[in-house]
């Protein structure tokens, strides 16, 4: 027979990557922000890492099922605050999703997606089926369909979408019969071809088939993923230094200490530099898949295949769209990106993560 | 016997989820391979044909018009030696020798514009003659970096007359730009440094254009990507009369002061003069320092709106103040009558009228007409500083009156309590003497005395006095209309309200001391004052003081006086007494005024038909 132990240790790999990661968004956000208007965004980017910091320290010390417990309440004040922006949000870069408070701003969809995954994790953890039929997801459906419309309408599609992996993360994990999957792919296709000819509107849609032929609309839409592809490629093998890309210094690129900040980075570091940093995302997301499989029960391996599924989503959608492979969605790349509020939620799953795996089993 | 976990059954679904990860981001890995090691030399020679060339255009900034239409602040070309500072083909000291600059003139400039992207060009040389666009235009084929561009700026047609309402632009500076209250500026922009060109910079700036243009390695135009238009700013429509402000300019003369002239009925600043001015033209675009240095030297500070940004004693002008109190807390009536015998003693101190002789027996009437101290001295003592100073407050003293300009100063209405957290010091007795006749501490503005006069002009409405009439879109739509605001009212009943302003009248058509304003076919009512610089005896002769130390001369009114339609209050530093220069001045004004309206009528009948 063997023994069980539940271990209160602090798993320091993981949260040095999240870290290196960090600091490496930090560095890159000077670089291209250093002799613009925005120069101090970096130092901003400090702050919230500092806090992010702060978030994992404490999260790391809760029992991850406390949190778990309020995540209803949670869930009930985003959508709260998602409903009162509609109402009342100023416009900002098109879409309502800012609260200000002073020189803080946030984003409640970005921490939406933390309270998420806890409370779609209560649930099925709580449902204690070992498989889950189709009538099992009709409720969780609902609690996406939520803030997923919700975040939609301001419109901020990027952001809503984000919530979809960590729905079918949660639920493909928590065992949801091979048949009732089929048949979603199915109905997944035909959505598809239904939204396309009815509900996607023009800019949505010229994303798309931007995506399918940048070459085509070169000026337009186009334009940044042609630029950046020719960001990456100049890189070379070792890049072109720290601080000398000339396509990023010479603002080509837009957005790039946002959503196209990995151009960046690909064009002063090279193949090199890529491959360094994909390791160190595939590592991250690979031990929060890892915690997931030692959790202590069901509650901690949904909410860490959530997270993982959320992480991993980003990651690809955005590495994949500054190469071209996937379409300008406006997904920031996870811990890297300029931005507060998704920097300090990722944070804070991180903690949440973190004090799954220092309660996890061993066995000896 | 194998050990079961509570999660063992989802250890399958878990392994698909990582497999699927790896062949991601193998995927992604390939990608990245076949763009930078592949296709990298490719895609590096294309980086380097491919570079892009982002030209900010300046907006056009709004138009200003005053209350007629007529345009008082417009835009025209300046030409402008600019350098583009990546790939530098020459050196700093070839350009410089090229320009007739000096090296370190050119490195100062680079250096202040350090934190805008380096593709914007550097001003180097601003609104340079067009005979040099010339001589300069076709050499410049073998100077790669430089270029001429056009920029509009400002021209102010009414130069120095209007300067203090409009303000002008100039560069923004570091601090401005650390302030936030100029959005979406980076160095090199033109703000609005002061006045209107301040207070409304975000409506009249307008919005940059960008041409975004693919150039080679030489800096030639390969293709345009993206060209967005500047949008000029919105134009504003003044309440300003500019043919009546330069009138009054022209009238006011060599005089150091100023003069506001209002509707008392709305609130709108029909003129407002400051003097010394300044040309605008002179000293607004890129490089305005040494000229701005000069004036910020002048004697006088020509740079500053003295109707707004200075305050000054009131002088006799307060005893309308403290006639208004003493009516309304019932402490005298129109029949209340003391002797002036030229001086009384209060609290063992002896204060002067300034009729040496004495004026004899005054009442309100009387003593307003003739601004008899004695009188005042009494009456003010009667209801005392805290009454004095709440009433004060009330017509709208001790606050800024908010009007549509920048750094309004609030001036200063003294009492017991502010003496002692201010000074540390008690309320003397004495000074509430000093007091009501407007000396002492209490400092007002012109433009605070202006909407107080236009008060009891209008029956009692503190009116908020505004410069900014509209503000409309490019193609003519109105945005914004502004209506006259009432600030408060002054809590004084029609019948008090009548006794001061029939004193008014007697002040300038019945032998007072503001007879000087008397107009032809027109009744004017107003209050002289002479506000001592230094406490000396009232009676020393002003001519043998050094000009700094002689009294200021105040004069403020409203005509017609059946049907106000006009406020004037005029301020001459240093020019003697009230009665002699200012009162007369008003005088002048007026009858211009008057004639200008009537001309304005006439021309208005003749159009009809």
């Amino acid at each position: 027979m063997k023994i069980k132990l539940e271990r209160r240790e602090f798993y320091y790999p993981m949260l040095i990557m999240t870290v290196a990661i960090t600091l490496l968004g930090i560095a890159f956000i000077y670089s291209t922000t250093h002799d613009s208007a925005y120069s101090d965004l970096f130092i901003r980017q400090i702050f919230w890492m500092l806090f992010g910091l702060a978030a994992i320290y404490f999260l790391n010390r809760i029992d991850y099922s406390v949190v778990a417990r309020y995540s209803p309440i949670f869930y009930l004040a985003i959508i709260v605050m998602l409903v009162f922006l509609l109402m009342v949000g100023q416009l900002i870069g098109g879409a309502k999703s800012w609260f200000y408070f002073r020189w803080i701003s946030l984003q409640p969809s970005e921490f939406g997606k933390i309270v998420f995954i806890l409370f779609l994790s209560k649930h099925i953890a709580e449902l204690g089926k070992a498989q889950l039929s189709f009538k099992d997801i009709i409720k969780p459906s609902v609690y996406l369909a939520l803030p997923l419309g919700l975040i939609a309408l301001q419109p901020d599609l990027g952001s809503a979408i984000t919530y979809i992996p960590i729905f079918f993360g949660i639920i493909f994990v928590g065992r949801l019969r091979l048949r009732v999957i089929i048949s979603l792919l199915l109905l997944f296709l035909i959505g598809v071809f239904f939204s396309w000819s009815y509900v996607l509107k023009p800019y949505q849609k010229q994303r798309i088939t931007t995506f399918l032929e940048p070459e085509k609309n070169k000026k337009e839409a186009g334009y940044q993923i042609y630029q950046s592809k020719i960001a990456i490629g100049s890189g070379g093998v070792w890049g072109k230094g720290y601080l000398k890309g000339t396509q990023s210094q010479l603002k080509f690129v837009p957005e790039q200490h946002t959503d196209f900040i990995f151009s960046v980075l690909a064009e002063e570091t090279g193949f090199v530099g890529v491959l360094a940093t994909l390791g160190l995302y595939l590592g991250l997301i690979i031990s929060f898949l890892n915690t997931a499989a030692t959790a202590r029960d069901k509650l901690g391996l949904l909410i860490a295949t959530g997270f993982a599924s959320l992480f991993a989503f980003h990651f690809l959608i955005n590495v994949g769209m500054v190469v071209g492979l996937m379409p300008t969605t406006g997904i920031p790349l996870p811990l890297f990106s300029y931005g507060g509020s998704s920097l300090l939620s990722f944070y804070i799953g991180i903690g949440i993560i973190l004090s799954i795996r220092s309660r996890r089993f061993v066995y000896l | 016997m194998r050990f079961k976990t509570p999660v063992e059954i989802y250890q399958t679904r878990l392994k698909f989820i990582k497999i699927f990860l790896i062949l991601m981001f193998i995927g992604l890995v390939i990608r990245y391979w076949q763009l930078q090691v592949m296709r990298g030399p490719e895609y590096f020679i294309l980086s380097e044909q491919n570079r892009i060339r982002i030209t900010t255009m300046p907006a056009p900034r709004g138009l200003v018009l005053d209350r007629n239409g007529a345009i008082i602040t417009k835009n025209r070309p300046a030409y402008n030696v600019v350098l583009y500072r990546y790939q530098l083909t020459e050196s700093i000291s070839d350009i410089a020798k090229f320009l007739n600059l000096t090296p370190e003139q050119i490195k100062e400039r680079v250096n202040k514009y350090s934190n805008v992207p380096i593709s914007e060009p550097v001003v180097l040389k601003f609104d340079i003659p067009f005979e040099e666009v010339a001589l300069l235009k076709p050499r410049l084929i073998d100077h790669t970096n430089l270029d001429i561009s056009v920029e509009p700026i400002r021209f102010y047609p009414f130069g120095d007359k209007l300067v203090h309402v409009l303000g002008y632009t100039s560069e923004i500076s570091e601090m401005e730009i650390g302030s936030g209250y100029f959005s979406e500026t980076t160095s090199g922009d033109l703000i609005g440094k002061t006045g209107i060109e301040k207070k409304f910079d975000k409506y009249l700036k307008g919005e940059k254009g960008e041409i975004t243009d693919v150039v080679d390695n030489l800096g030639r135009k390969v293709e345009n990507l993206l060209t967005r238009e500047p949008k000029s700013g919105k134009t504003l429509a003044l309440t300003i009369d500019s043919e009546l402000q330069s009138k009054i300019y022209e009238l006011f003369g060599e005089n150091v002061g100023a003069v506001v002239a209002m509707r008392p009925d709305t609130g709108e600043i029909l003129a407002m003069v400051s003097n010394p001015a300044y040309d605008p033209n002179l000293i607004q675009g890129h490089f305005p320092e040494e000229k701005w240095r000069e004036l910020m030297n002048a004697e006088n500070d020509p740079l500053q709106n003295r109707s707004i940004q200075n305050t000054y004693s009131p002088g006799s002008m307060f005893k309308l103040v403290i006639a208004l109190s003493a009516l309304q807390e019932n402490k005298i009536n129109e029949d209340t009558t003391y002797n002036c015998s030229g001086i009384q003693y209060f609290f063992r101190d002896p204060f002067r009228c300034n009729k040496a002789s004495g004026h004899g027996k005054m009442d309100l009437y009387d003593a307003l007409r003739l601004s008899c101290n004695i009188f005042f001295y009494n009456v003010g003592n009667k209801v005392g500083i805290e009454k004095i100073s709440a009433y004060a407050k009330r017509f709208g003293f001790n606050s800024r009156t908010d009007i549509d300009l920048v750094e309004e100063k609030k001036g200063l209405i003294p009492d017991p309590e502010w003496k002692k957290y201010h000074l540390k010091e008690p309320w003397y007795a004495g000074e509430t003497i000093s007091v009501s006749i407007g000396q002492g501490a209490v400092q007002i503005t012109l433009v605070q005395q202006a909407a107080f006069i236009s008060a009891i002009a209008n029956g009692g409405k503190l009116l908020q006095p505004f410069i900014t009439k509209e503000i409309k879109s490019t193609d003519g739509k109105i945005l914004y209309s502004a209506k006259p605001k009432i600030r408060g009212l002054l809590g004084i009943s029609p019948e008090n309200l009548d006794k001061v302003k029939r004193g008014m009248w007697g002040v300038v058509n019945d032998y007072g001391t503001g007879w000087g304003a008397k107009i032809f076919g027109k009744e004017v009512a107003g209050k002289t004052g002479t506000a001592q610089v230094i406490k000396k005896d009232v009676s020393a002769s002003q001519k043998d003081l050094p000009w700094e130390f002689r009294n200021h001369s105040w004069f403020s009114c409203f005509a017609p006086f059946d049907n106000p339609e006009i406020v004037l209050v005029i301020l001459a530093e240093h020019a003697g007494d009230g009665s002699v220069v200012a009162a007369p001045l008003a005088g002048k004004i007026l009858r211009e005024y008057f004639k200008m309206q009537e001309a304005r009528a006439e021309k208005e009948v003749a159009d009809e038909n």
